[in-house]
């Protein structure tokens, strides 16, 4: 039950939304496309719906070309960022109006209904209104709609973003065995980088509709091939630091230790995270933020250094990667 | 205190709604006519035994209900079809939704005159197309059996695209992507708009509805202009024939009593409808 995505290009008023996308999804897998606002994201789960139709390029499903195919017919599971649940229907009503549509009889759409209310633990609330539903209640309504749905691919369009912090990180665990764990593969939009690392087996970085970078979490964070992808990836955000013109070097906080000799530094700010601190120091090199464990005061000086195979180096004129290690990460990418 | 806060709102209420109203009641048990020299006399509720067998009342309250019912269902059908047409996307729909705005924009007396015209015999277009097709003149403003529904087409025209503007803000309200998720389902168009539009529509429908049930049925001004309530009286409605009553007749004493058992009348249908529409609404969220 692979999807993939051969050349998708779409746009609106001779903008292109999204451009040139080339991607697989295996069975049981869960990419994460992850970018800024107005990068692309929803729109690629929207072709993918087939709610739009791309410019080029073809969607396959099961190795079958789903491009001009309706979407009922392309049988996707979506969940919608605001849910999209009926508001005039109980909850029971929600799950069982797709299955009415589709022809399901009446006997077979309660037993359906009613297990997957069992398994979702929502027997309590079946003849409730979504309107009488708390944000996490809401959401798992939404998902037991898609998992009625038996669908040959999900797509989760920001599952979480309408929940808070807490009830987010709650819910991860959840969602893992609901969704994730299944044979499908799985698209989950998200733009929270720490959301698309703890839950994407790969991530699909969006830039302006282009696909930046492809790859699993740990390659995202360790082989940024674009001044983009690193910025996007890792907080709190790497260091840019400028020796030479025509090339930043870049550094991730954590990788930036105290040390007797390498770089003079006052420390003007401090954010204190639990475990650690994160110090905002100023250098001739520029801002440079660390963490550190040790309990640094403000305006202490004190000379902090880096192993030379932990930094990046940009163009900074393409934003490209210029050092060797972005030959190892090439041939991790085109494997 | 939270009294003290309402209070000039229910000053309001009392000088503009209960005053009259409490005034109308105690007019409607007293004559008060030229023939009492306009001063109010008690009478012991004779206006009232008086109306129960007043056939014009009884006509005119048939004659109002017939073009209430007529017109309000077929400017709610009309303005349903409007509205879903307006609120799909196309180029120049700005100004077709302004346009469409227009009839209800003119003054009744204008639109009105404009109607008397059109069904004007001979020189109305309609009379010219009957008679360019050989079917001769039929005279409608003047015969008893059909001028009724010429005003019925006359205030579709007018009050039409009024509904049609409180569905369209109803239509808008509605998110696109319950559309999206039900078409994913499996939904047809039709099947949307059965199972979610026209639900989600619901209250904008009987705001509407009561709006146009409680204007039709004091229709006036409309009447008044087009027909006079000729031909026979058959299109006079309550308000004209309690205008008639104390503006040419001079018995205000009995106009009260039309204008009171009308609102009566009227407060029956609303309380009606109201327990209509909240048994559907229960009804609508359990059973799809």
């Amino acid at each position: 039950m692979t999807l993939i995505l051969k050349g998708i290009s779409r746009s609106i008023n001779r903008n292109w939304i999204i451009k040139e996308l080339n991607f697989e999804v295996d069975d049981g897998e869960c990419l994460a496309i992850l970018g800024p606002s107005g990068c692309g994201k929803s729109s690629t789960l929207r072709v993918i719906a087939g709610l739009d139709k791309p410019d080029e390029g073809e969607i396959y499903i099961n190795n079958i070309d789903v491009t001009n195919v309706s979407p009922v017919a392309r049988r996707v599971g979506m969940v919608f960022q605001n849910y999209a649940l009926y508001p005039h229907l109980s909850v029971a009503s929600n799950l069982s109006l797709g299955l009415k549509v589709r022809g399901v009889s009446k006997v077979e759409q309660r037993k359906r209904v009613s297990s997957i209310l069992s398994v979702l633990q929502l027997d309590h609330l079946s003849t409730r209104l979504p309107a009488e539903l708390s944000g996490g209640q809401r959401q798992r309504v939404a998902l037991a709609r898609a998992l009625l749905r038996d669908p040959l691919v999900y797509l989760l369009d920001e599952p979480m973003s309408n929940l808070d912090a807490q009830l987010r990180e709650e819910l991860r665990p959840e969602l893992r065995r609901l969704i994730l764990n299944g044979q499908q593969p799985v698209l989950y939009v998200t733009h929270d980088q720490q959301e698309a690392m703890a839950m994407a087996d790969r991530i699909a970085l969006l830039n302006n509709g282009f696909l930046e970078q492809i790859g699993t979490p740990e390659e995202l964070y360790k082989n940024p091939r674009s001044i983009f992808t690193a910025k996007f990836i890792g907080r709190p955000q790497i260091n840019f630091l400028k020796f030479k013109d025509g090339l930043i070097t870049a550094v991730r906080p954590e990788n930036i230790y105290l040390s007797r000799e390498g770089y003079q530094c006052k420390v003007i700010y401090k954010e204190w995270l639990g475990m650690n601190q994160l110090l905002f120091l100023e250098s001739s090199l520029g801002s440079i933020k660390m963490i550190c464990k040790s309990d640094l005061k403000v305006n202490e000086k004190v000379t902090v250094n880096w192993d030379t195979k932990d930094e990046f180096q940009f163009d900074t004129h393409t934003g490209k990667r210029l050092d060797k290690a972005i030959t190892k990460s090439k041939q991790i990418i085109s494997r | 205190m939270n009294i003290l806060l309402l209070l000039p709102a229910l000053i309001l209420i009392f000088i503009v709604f209960v005053i009259p109203i409490v005034r109308y009641y105690w007019l409607s048990i007293h004559a008060s006519s030229v023939m009492t020299g306009l001063i109010p006399v008690p009478n012991n509720g004779s206006n009232w035994l008086r109306i129960l067998s007043d056939d014009r009342f009884w006509q005119d309250l048939f004659q109002t209900l017939r073009f209430t019912f007529t017109s309000v269902t077929i400017e709610i059908l009309l303005a349903i079809v409007i509205a879903l047409l307006l609120n799909q996307k196309f180029q120049g729909r700005g100004i077709i939704r302004a346009i469409s705005l227009l009839p209800w924009a003119l003054p009744t007396t204008i639109m009105a005159l404009g109607w008397r015209w059109i069904f004007n015999t001979p020189y109305g277009p309609i009379e010219q197309i009957f008679t360019l097709l050989g079917i001769g003149t039929i005279n409608i403003l003047s015969n008893p059996h059909l001028a009724w529904i010429a005003t019925v087409i006359a205030d579709v025209w007018k009050t039409t695209p009024f509904i049609m503007i409180i569905l369209l803000a109803g239509l808008q309200t509605i998110p696109s992507d319950l559309y999206e998720a039900f078409k994913l389902e499996g939904g047809t168009e039709i099947q949307s708009f059965f199972k979610i539009t026209f639900p989600l529509l619901q209250p904008y429908l009987i705001i509407s509805i009561l709006f146009r049930i409680a204007q039709a049925f004091g229709v006036f001004d409309l009447i008044q202009v087009m027909t006079g309530g000729g031909p026979a009286n058959s299109t006079e409605s309550l308000g004209l024939y309690a205008y008639i009553n104390s503006m040419r007749f001079l018995d205000f004493g009995y106009s009260a009593t039309i204008i009171f058992l009308t609102f009566i009348i009227l407060i029956g249908f609303c309380i009606l409808g109201w327990l209509l529409i909240s048994q559907s609404k229960r009804f609508l969220s359990s059973e799809i």
